[in-house]
C-alpha cells in the first residue's frame, strides 16, 4: 500500500471523512469498468461502485492496513457484484414465474445484462466469475495468486477460469464474425 | 490454442468433476499454464478504465451516504472472502441436516424404541379372537386389527358374496 492511502486512511479514521475523496477518486475508474464488467451494465456498475465505497468507508477501522487496500476494496466490490447477479437471477425467475402464472410479466435481461454498445454481447457467454478474472488479470494486471486469494480459491481454478474465457469468448467471436479493435466510449453512454 | 486434453475435460458436463478434471489437468500441463499467463488481452471485449470519461464522479454520492457515518473501529478485513462465505452456507446446511435428522428421529424412531430404564413392558395380555360372523344368517368375513394397545381391538365385518 503507498504512504498516500496509509495517511489518508488514517486521516479518514481520525475523523476527516474529506479525506476519503482522494481514495475515491484514485480507484472509482478502475472500480466501475470491473463492475461493469461483472454486471453487463454501466448504470449499475456505478450504483454498485458507490455502495463498494460506502461499505469501505463504514468498515475502515477493521482493514488490516499490512494488507492491500486495494485487493480489499476489489473483494468487496466482487462479493457486491456477485449478490447483486444472484438477486437479480432470482427477480428475472420471479419474473418468467409470474408471467406463466398469467400475471404482468416483470420485464429484465437475464442478470440485468443490458443491450450496449459498450459491454460486448459476447461476454454473455463468461461466467462471472470467468468475467471478474478476465478483468482483473487483463484490466488490473494482478497475478494467479493473487485473483486466487480474492476469489477464495486454487490458482489452478483462476487459470481454468481464464483459459475457459478465452475459449469461450474466441468461438463465440468466430461464429459472429467480429472484428477486434479498441472501444471508446463517449461521456454521453456513461449514465 | 488449449490443449486437446483441456478442451476434452472442458466439455463434461457434470460441472463439478469438469472443473476437478480441468484444474487437476492445468496444474500439471505447462502449454496450458502458459496459454493461462499470456497477457494478451482478449480482443478489446472488456469495459477499460482507461476509456471511461473523466466526467464520472462517485464522491457526490458516496459522500452523501457516508453523511453520519463513522468508521467502525476494531477487528479485522471486513470483506468476508467467497471461501469463508461458502464455509457459512456448509455450516447452516449442516446444522439444517442436523435439525431435520433430529426432529426426524423424534417423531418417528422414538417411539417405537422401548424404554431402556424404565419398567418393563407389559408382556402382550390374552387376545380376543373372533372366529366367526354372520350377516342377517349369511356367514361374513372377518378382519381383525389388534392395536398396540393391549385392551383395544378393531373387528370389521364383511357380508361374504362368494359363498353364495
Amino acid at each position: 500500500m503507498s504512504m498516500d492511502e496509509n495517511s489518508w486512511i488514517e486521516r479518514v479514521l481520525q475523523g476527516d471523512a474529506a479525506a476519503f475523496e482522494n481514495l475515491v477518486c484514485r480507484y472509482q475508474a478502475r472500480l466501475v469498468a470491473f463492475l461493469w464488467n461483472l454486471l453487463g451494465s454501466g448504470e449499475d456498475a456505478r450504483d454498485a461502485a458507490q455502495d463498494v465505497f460506502i461499505h469501505a468507508y463504514s468498515r475502515l477501522g477493521r482493514f488490516d492496513r499490512s494488507r492491500s487496500f486495494r485487493n480489499w476494496l476489489f473483494t468487496i466490490a466482487y462479493n457486491r457484484g456477485i449478490d447483486l447477479l444472484r438477486r437479480k437471477r432470482l427477480f428475472h425467475r420471479y419474473g418468467q414465474r409470474q408471467a406463466r402464472g398469467g400475471a404482468a410479466a416483470v420485464h429484465a435481461a437475464p442478470e440485468g445484462i443490458e443491450e450496449s454498445a459498450i459491454w460486448q454481447p459476447a461476454l454473455r457467454k463468461v461466467t462471472p466469475q470467468e468475467r471478474s478474472v478476465l478483468t482483473l488479470k487483463y484490466n488490473e494486471d494482478w497475478g494467479t495468486e493473487e485473483i486466487a486469494a480474492m476469489l477464495g480459491c486454487a490458482p489452478a481454478t483462476v487459470r481454468v477460469h481464464l483459459l475457459n474465457a478465452r475459449r469461450k469468448l474466441k468461438k463465440e467471436l468466430a461464429a459472429s464474425g467480429f472484428v477486434p479493435g479498441v472501444k471508446t466510449v463517449s461521456a454521453e453512454e456513461i449514465p | 490454442m488449449n490443449c486437446a486434453w483441456f478442451e476434452v475435460f472442458s466439455r463434461i458436463p457434470l460441472p463439478g468433476l469438469r472443473l476437478r478434471l480441468c484444474r487437476w489437468h492445468v496444474g500439471r500441463c505447462v502449454r496450458c499454464r502458459e496459454e493461462s499467463d499470456r497477457s494478451d488481452p482478449p480482443l478489446g471485449l472488456l469495459v477499460v478504465p482507461d476509456l471511461l470519461p473523466a466526467g464520472l464522479d462517485l464522491w457526490p454520492g458516496v459522500r452523501k451516504g457516508i453523511d453520519g457515518i463513522r468508521p467502525q473501529p476494531g477487528g479485522m478485513d471486513a470483506a468476508p472472502s467467497p471461501l469463508r462465505r461458502s464455509w457459512r452456507w456448509a455450516t447452516a446446511a449442516a446444522v439444517l441436516l442436523l435439525a431435520l435428522l433430529a426432529g426426524f428421529w423424534t417423531l418417528f424412531l422414538r417411539r417405537d424404541m422401548p424404554l431402556r430404564n424404565g419398567p418393563a413392558a407389559a408382556p402382550p395380555e390374552a387376545q380376543v379372537r373372533l372366529c366367526s360372523a354372520k350377516i342377517a344368517d349369511r356367514p361374513a368375513r372377518v378382519f381383525q386389527v389388534q392395536s398396540r394397545s393391549p385392551d383395544r381391538a378393531i373387528f370389521w365385518i364383511v357380508r361374504d358374496n362368494s359363498r353364495s
